[in-house]
C-alpha cells in the first residue's frame, strides 16, 4: 500500500465509532396500515402480522421482525444530517471518486416483536472501514455500521450490523468486451502454425520419419526422436471432444458467455479453440465443428470453429 | 399441488427450509422499497442505478430481509429431483508404462519410508488481506514451526519451498538466525509441489544431506494479486513456457478453473457424474470447516442446493466448486525419525513420499491423451507411495486431497483406488467423505472451507490428525494420505503413526 493510500484509510478509519447520524425516533409509531403494506408488498400472508382476529400465541397483531429497520427510515425529502459520521465519510469517499453504494451484509437480532403503538428510536455508529477492495461492481470500500433500535422505554428492542460497499463504478463500457483477445507467444517451434493461420491454413506437425501427427507442435517427435518434420493442412473438420462455458473473470476481447472447447480434428490431433456461431447451450461433446478463421488485427488471425452446416 | 406450513415444533435451529422461489419485478422492487420507506433512487430510478453502475434497479435490503422472515408456505412434493439414470461405467487397462514404474520403484522403495518425520508445523490466520507481508508471514509460521517442534532455528540447515514461492530462502534464513544451510531446493509445478517440497526434505534427511529441513508457502494470494485471475495479462515472449500458454490464451482459456472444467467436463460425460456429485465435496469441505476456527469459513456450512445455486464460473463449475484466494503461510519441520521421537511433538513418520509426471503430460492442460478422464501422475504418485509404504487403500484413515477444484477429487480417489475408475460419484456420496463416514476427506475443511495455501494446509492437517489433535479429529488414525495439485505433474505424501 502506498503512503497516500495509507494516509486515507488511516482518515477514514478516524471516523470508526462515530454516531452515523443524532438518534431518529420513528415518524409514527408502529402501524397496521404499514405492516400491511409490508406484507402485501413482500407477499406474507403471516395471520398474526394482519388479522387481529387471529388466534395467537402473541395475543393480538404484531409486526413483522424484519420490518425492525423500516420504522426508522428517512422521510422523503429529508436530507441526511450533514456533519453525521456517515455523511462525512461517504463524502471523503465520494471525493476519491467512489461514489455509489450497495449494502451487502445485514445481521439482525430481534429482542421482541414490536406491537401497533411502539415508537422506536435509532441510534447508529460507524464499527468499521475496510482498505481498498476489488469487488464485480468495482474498487470500493466497506463501511460497517452497527444499529441499536428502542422503544418508548429506552428497552432495546433489536439491534443491526450492516455492511456497505462504498464504489467506483466499473465503466458501462464494461459490459461489452474491452481490448483485444491476448496474441500468442511464439517462437522457431511455433511459428508456422500462425503464419498457416494468417494464410487461412490449419497445419499440422508431421514427423518427417515415422509420419506421426502432433499438436501443439514441439521440435522432437516423442515416437521416434526425429527432429524433422513438415505439415499438412488439417480438412478444419472435427467434433467437439470437451468444452467450458466461461462466465467469470471478464477476459479482454471476450463477450461472456463464450465457449471454449478442445476439438477433436478429423486427422486425429486435438487442438483448443473457441465454438461461435452458436449459443452455448446449443454446443455439446460430439457436435461437429468446421474451421473458421477470423482476423483480430493486422497482425493476428485465429482459427475459430463453427458448428457444421447440414448438407 | 399441496401446500404445508411448517409449525415451530416441527423445525429445529439446523434444518434447511424449503426453497422460497419469488419472480424479482420492477414492480416488486418498487413496491418493496416502498413499504419499507426506502426511497433511495437506485431501488426505482433505473437511469440512476445505471450511472450508479448497475445493470438495473436492484432491491433494497430491507426487502430482501422481508423475504427471509416470509411465512414459509412451500411445495414439499414434487420437488424430487429427477436424475439422469446413467451407469456407463467402463473398464479401464493400465496405461502402457506402468508396469516400468513399478519395476524401478522396487529397487528404491526402501530409501525414503520410514526415515524421516514431520516433527512441527506451524501457520498463520488465513485471511483475504493478510496487512502483512509473505516474507513475515513466512517466518511467523516457520518460527511457530520450529517452537512446536522444540527445536532452535540454529539447527536448522536445509529449506524447500515451491518455484512459485515469491520468498527466498535466505532472507527466512536471515531473519531467524539460522546461519549456514547445506540444502536449499525447490519445486516446480504450483500447487503440484505440495507433497513435493516434504519428499525433497525427506531425501535430504535420509541421505544425511541436512539434518533439520524448513518447508514453507507463504502467499497473499488475495490482497497482493487474485491467484486464480487468468494467464492472459503475462508478457508475449520466445520462451517455452509462454508458447505453451499461447495454445490457449488467444481462445480465453486463461484460468485454472477454466483448465480443469475442460477435463471435468469430459469426465462428466464419460462417467455419467453430475454438477451434484461435485457438489458433494464442497458440502463435506465446507461441513469440516464449519467446526474448524481456523478456517475462513468457519461456522458457514453449505448445502448442496447452495452449491447449485452458486453462479457460474466456468461451466461446468459454479462458484462453490472452486476454492478460496487466500492469505496466509504453512510451513512444516521435517527431520530423522529419531531425532523426532525426542522433540515435543509424537512424530508423523513419512511412510510414502512420491512425485509424478505422466505420460504426453502438460501443466494443467493434457488433453492431448487418449483419455482425459482421469489423472495419470496421480495414479503414478499413488502407486510409488502404496509400494514405498507397504499400505493400501484399507490402510488409509482419513485423507487430505487436493481440492483446488471439486471435480478432480472423484477422480484422485479413483486414482489411489479408494474406488475403480468412474466410480467417484458413488464413492462420495451418503456422507462417505464427512467426519464420521468411510474415508473423512479434508477434514480441516480443505481448500475451499480453511483456506488456500497451495496444498502446505493439508499437510498440517494431516500431522494433527496422526498426532490426534484436529479439530475434526478421526478415530484410531494410524495413516493418513496427502495429495497435491491435481493436473499438473504432482506429489503425495502418506503419513502416519511410528
Amino acid at each position: 500500500m502506498s503512503v497516500a493510500e495509507q494516509t486515507f484509510i488511516e482518515r477514514l478509519r478516524g471516523y470508526v465509532g462515530r454516531e452515523i447520524e443524532s438518534p431518529r425516533t420513528a415518524p409514527w409509531p408502529v402501524n397496521e396500515a404499514m405492516i400491511q403494506h409490508w406484507c402485501d408488498a413482500v407477499g406474507d400472508t403471516n395471520p398474526v402480522y394482519t388479522d387481529p382476529s387471529f388466534e395467537s400465541v402473541h395475543d393480538g397483531i404484531v409486526a413483522p421482525p424484519t420490518m425492525l429497520q423500516a420504522w426508522t427510515m428517512r422521510r422523503l425529502g429529508v436530507k441526511p444530517e450533514e456533519t453525521g459520521g456517515q455523511s462525512l465519510l461517504f463524502a471523503e469517499l465520494d471525493d476519491a471518486g467512489f461514489t455509489s453504494v450497495i449494502a451487502t451484509n445485514c445481521d439482525q437480532e430481534y429482542v421482541r416483536y414490536l406491537r401497533p403503538g411502539d415508537l422506536v428510536t435509532v441510534t447508529a455508529s460507524i464499527a468499521g472501514v475496510s482498505n481498498e477492495k476489488q469487488t464485480g461492481l468495482g474498487a470500493g470500500h466497506f463501511v460497517d455500521t452497527e444499529s441499536v433500535w428502542r422503544d418508548q422505554n429506552g428497552e432495546i428492542v433489536g439491534m443491526m450490523r450492516f455492511r456497505m460497499l462504498k464504489f467506483r463504478p466499473a465503466s458501462r463500457a464494461a459490459a461489452t468486451p474491452v481490448g483485444v483477445r491476448a496474441h500468442p507467444s511464439m517462437n522457431d517451434d511455433t511459428k508456422f502454425f500462425w503464419d498457416g493461420v494468417a494464410q487461412g491454413k490449419l497445419l499440422i506437425q508431421r514427423c518427417s520419419s515415422c509420419g506421426s501427427l502432433r499438436h501443439p507442435p514441439r521440435p522432437m517427435c516423442g515416437a521416434c526422436r526425429s527432429l524433422d518434420w513438415d505439415t499438412v493442412t488439417s480438412s478444419g473438420r472435427g467434433e467437439v471432444y470437451s468444452f467450458v462455458v466461461h462466465h467469470y473473470p471478464p477476459i479482454p476481447g471476450f463477450e461472456t458467455p463464450y465457449v471454449v472447447a478442445l476439438i477433436a480434428l478429423e486427422e486425429g490431433v486435438r487442438i483448443v479453440s473457441n465454438v461461435i456461431g452458436v449459443e452455448p447451450s446449443g454446443v455439446a461433446i460430439g457436435l461437429p465443428v468446421q474451421v473458421s478463421f477470423q482476423a483480430v488485427d493486422d497482425s493476428l488471425t485465429v482459427p475459430l470453429f463453427r458448428p457444421t452446416e447440414a448438407s | 399441488m399441496r401446500l404445508k406450513t411448517l409449525r415451530a415444533d416441527q423445525v429445529s435451529v439446523g434444518d434447511e427450509l424449503p426453497p422460497l422461489d419469488v419472480p424479482i419485478t420492477p414492480t416488486l422492487i418498487v413496491a418493496g422499497a416502498l413499504a419499507s420507506r426506502d426511497f433511495q433512487d437506485v431501488h426505482h430510478d433505473k437511469d440512476i442505478a445505471q450511472r450508479s453502475g448497475s445493470k438495473d434497479i436492484f432491491m433494497n435490503i430491507l426487502t430482501t430481509n422481508g423475504f427471509v422472515g416470509r411465512d414459509r408456505y412451500c411445495d414439499v412434493e414434487g420437488r424430487e429431483r429427477t436424475r439422469r439414470n446413467c451407469d456407463s461405467r467402463r473398464e479401464f487397462s493400465r496405461r502402457p508404462r506402468d508396469r516400468d514404474h513399478n519395476a524401478h520403484a522396487a529397487s528404491r522403495v526402501v530409501v525414503i519410508s520410514g526415515r524421516a518425520a514431520i516433527a512441527g508445523i506451524g501457520a498463520t490466520e488465513f485471511s483475504k488481506d493478510s496487512g502483512r507481508t509473505e516474507l513475515r508471514m513466512a517466518v511467523e509460521s516457520v518460527k511457530a514451526a520450529l517452537d512446536d517442534a522444540g527445536i532452535a532455528p540454529e539447527e536448522v540447515d536445509g529449506m524447500v519451498t515451491f518455484t512459485m514461492d515469491t520468498t527466498e530462502e535466505i532472507e527466512i534464513a536471515r531473519n531467524l538466525g539460522m546461519g549456514d544451510l547445506t540444502f536449499f531446493s525447490r519445486v516446480h509445478y504450483g500447487g503440484g509441489a505440495a507433497c513435493a517440497v516434504v519428499q525433497q526434505a525427506a531425501m535430504a534427511v535420509a541421505t544425511g544431506e541436512a539434518n533439520v529441513v524448513v518447508c514453507y508457502r507463504a502467499l497473499n494470494g488475495r490482497s497482493w494479486r487474485r491467484f486464480g485471475s487468468g494467464v492472459h495479462t503475462r508478457p508475449a515472449g520466445p520462451t517455452q513456457e509462454l508458447v505453451h500458454y499461447s495454445w490457449y490464451t488467444p481462445f480465453g482459456l486463461v484460468t485454472p478453473a477454466s483448465w480443469v472444467a475442460m477435463a471435468a467436463r469430459r469426465y462428466m460425460h464419460e462417467f455419467g457424474a453430475t454438477s451434484e456429485d461435485f457438489g458433494l465435496v464442497a458440502v463435506a469441505d465446507r461441513k469440516h470447516a464449519a467446526t474448524n476456527p481456523h478456517a475462513w469459513f468457519y461456522e458457514q456450512p453449505i448445502t448442496l442446493d447452495e452449491h447449485q445455486a452458486s453462479r457460474w464460473i466456468v461451466e461446468p463449475l459454479h462458484l462453490l466448486d472452486c476454492c478460496q484466494e487466500t492469505d496466509g503461510a504453512v510451513a512444516v519441520i521435517v527431520t530423522s525419525v529419531e531425532r523426532a521421537r525426542d522433540l515435543k511433538q509424537p512424530p508423523a513418520v513419512i511412510k510414502g513420499a512420491a512425485q509424478g509426471s505422466a505420460d504426453d503430460q502438460e501443466g494443467m492442460t493434457s488433453y492431448y491423451r487418449d483419455d482425459i478422464s482421469g489423472l495419470p501422475e496421480m495414479g503414478l504418485v499413488a502407486r510409488r507411495m502404496w509400494d514405498q509404504s507397504g499400505l493400501g487403500p484399507d490402510d488409509i484413515q482419513t485423507a487430505v486431497i487436493y481440492d483446488h477444484f471439486t471435480p478432480f477429487v472423484l477422480t484422485q480417489l479413483e486414482e489411489f483406488g479408494f474406488c475403480g475408475r468412474g466410480e467417484g460419484r458413488h464413492f462420495v456420496r451418503d456422507g462417505a467423505i464427512e467426519i464420521g463416514g468411510r474415508l473423512p476427506v479434508n477434514t480441516n475443511g480443505g481448500q475451499l472451507g480453511e483456506g488456500y495455501v497451495h496444498g502446505m494446509n493439508g499437510i498440517t492437517e494431516a500431522v494433527r490428525q496422526v498426532r490426534g489433535t484436529a479439530v475434526n479429529q478421526v478415530d484410531s488414525v494410524q495413516n493418513v494420505l496427502v495429495t497435491a495439485g491435481t493436473g499438473v505433474p504432482t506429489s503425495g505424501l502418506i503419513v502416519g503413526k511410528p
